[in-house]
């Protein structure tokens, strides 16, 4: 009947973390918590000294605790943080996590920039969720939310100056994704979500993931822990999401095999490894701009879809360079515009 | 005869509760530990080959796994309460499954205190579920 003890100075037990095998008390979880995401940050030379570093804040418990945490050692390593966040426009959402987000920012004295949908593309989620509807939902909203979100996080970081783009992406968020993409067959995907990205594109701020290495229920403990207070505000559109499905297919399995989502883990990064890592992106948007992989990007091909006039613009721009794209460009401009879609890699 | 038997028990209830101690502390482990830290243990300090020895332990264990059910109010994360009759020595694992929550999707706090599945519940207790999921 003994109660569960802390494996380093026997204490109440707060905590069971399968990679230690063992439990911790909340002052060792803690105290472990927060070693292992910065050796993760040390070990893979996510932060410089000199480097302006965006956190991309949504308000919950993940980018939170990496706002908090990032804050505190920015001094001691010598880089500049702030926060960068976007409103989508949700209606009873989006309003309670920016509250949590403002609060948070205040105490840690780092200034928070928000950027809204409606500013940068034109439109709120919840204005292009009505239109979706009336398409029959063709697209859910998570993948043009994952899209729009990207998309104004990188031109808000981008104007501000960031040298990096901190993302609150935990383990069980990268094994979400990876699965998603194998489901899709999405292997581009898979070589392109390691823990950053190549740094030199140019207009693409570099992106790294402290929380590559630790679990989502120990982010949650550590907010909890810390009183980083985040309300518990579900997004409205969370029913459509693909990774809604996975997510709890992967937790009903992990419940019953603590090491399987660090096998998932494991085996994308064996993947990622065969298949080269992600290919360099060499083109701008003919449309916007920004950087793309592709001729248009999605961003673009979203807004077209949303909307007619934009779609006039995409149109034009494309028809006018038609001529002198490759044959490979061409088709694959082709195969965008008609098989547009995926909402793996979203910001959290 | 019954004179007997109400002697031997008056003598064996303080004998009991001399033997065991209860300790209840308040504190936090560390200064910016935000959540409320109370420890309870039960101590055994008789000797255990003592003559009333396994009488003591008897006792005890009736106490804490025999008597029945318990009941635990939980506030899920979407602050819904629940009122649940659970058996004595739950686990908090069970718990969380009973209300058809997988257990990898939260975290919980017994009484105030965050604590790992395999805990157990002996009391009536306030459960507090949180989800992972936050939204993003």
């Amino acid at each position: 009947m003994g109660r569960p003890a802390c494996l380093v100075c026997g204490g109440r037990a707060a905590v069971y973390v399968p990679y230690l095998g063992g439990h911790l008390c909340a002052g060792h979880f803690v105290e472990w918590f927060e070693r292992r995401v910065r050796d993760t940050v040390e070990r893979f030379g996510l932060v410089e000294p000199g480097d302006r570093v965006a956190v991309a804040v949504s308000g919950g418990k993940d980018s939170l605790a990496l706002l908090s945490l990032l804050a505190r050692w920015s001094g001691e390593m010598g880089f500049e943080v702030f926060g960068v966040a976007v409103d989508e426009g949700i209606r009873g959402y989006r309003e309670y996590k920016l509250e949590a987000l403002r609060r948070l920012a205040e105490e840690l004295g780092a200034p928070i920039h928000v950027g809204g949908f409606k500013e940068y593309v034109g439109f709120t989620l919840d204005e292009a969720v009505a239109v979706l509807r009336e398409r029959g939902m063709e697209f859910s909203p998570c993948s043009v939310c994952g899209v729009f979100r990207r998309y104004v996080m990188n031109r808000v970081a981008r104007d501000l100056g960031a040298t990096k783009l901190a993302t609150g992406h935990n383990l069980d968020d990268e094994v979400q994704v990876y699965v998603m993409n194998l489901l899709k067959a999405h292997l581009e995907g898979v070589a392109r979500e390691g823990i950053a990205t190549a740094a030199g594109e140019e207009g693409l701020v570099p992106r790294i993931k402290p929380f590559y290495f630790v679990r989502e229920k120990e982010t949650l403990t550590y907010a909890l822990l810390r009183g980083i207070w985040t309300p518990f505000v579900e997004c409205p559109y969370v029913v459509y999401a693909l990774r809604h499905v996975v997510r709890h297919w992967i937790n009903r399995v992990a419940s019953g095999d603590e090491e399987a989502k660090y096998r998932l883990l494991a085996s994308k990064e064996a993947t990622r490894g065969l298949l080269g890592g992600a290919g360099r992106v060499t083109r701008r948007c003919v449309v916007c701009g920004e950087p793309s992989s592709k001729p248009v990007c999605k961003a673009c091909l979203f807004r077209a879809y949303l909307d007619e006039s934009y779609a006039r613009l995409v149109a034009d721009r494309v028809s006018a360079i038609w001529d002198s794209l490759d044959r490979e460009a061409r088709s694959l401009l082709r195969r965008v515009l008609e098989e547009e879609g995926g909402e793996a890699g979203g910001e959290r | 005869m019954s004179r007997n038997a109400l002697s031997s028990l008056t003598l064996t209830i303080p004998l009991a509760f001399r033997t065991f101690s209860i300790s209840r502390s308040w504190g936090s482990p560390m200064p910016d530990f935000p959540m409320r830290t109370v420890t309870t243990s039960l101590r055994w300090k008789g000797s255990i080959a003592g003559d009333w020895g396994g009488a003591y332990k008897l006792v005890a264990w009736l106490g804490v796994h025999v008597s029945g059910g318990v009941r635990v109010r939980v506030r899920l994360p979407g602050g819904e309460t629940r009122v649940l009759e659970v058996e004595r020595g739950s686990r908090i694992a069970d718990i969380v499954r009973r209300l058809g929550l997988i257990v990898e999707e939260v975290v919980v706090a017994l009484d105030g205190e965050i604590v790992p599945e395999d805990e157990r519940v002996y009391r009536e207790s306030r459960i507090d579920v949180y989800s992972v999921v936050s939204g993003g």
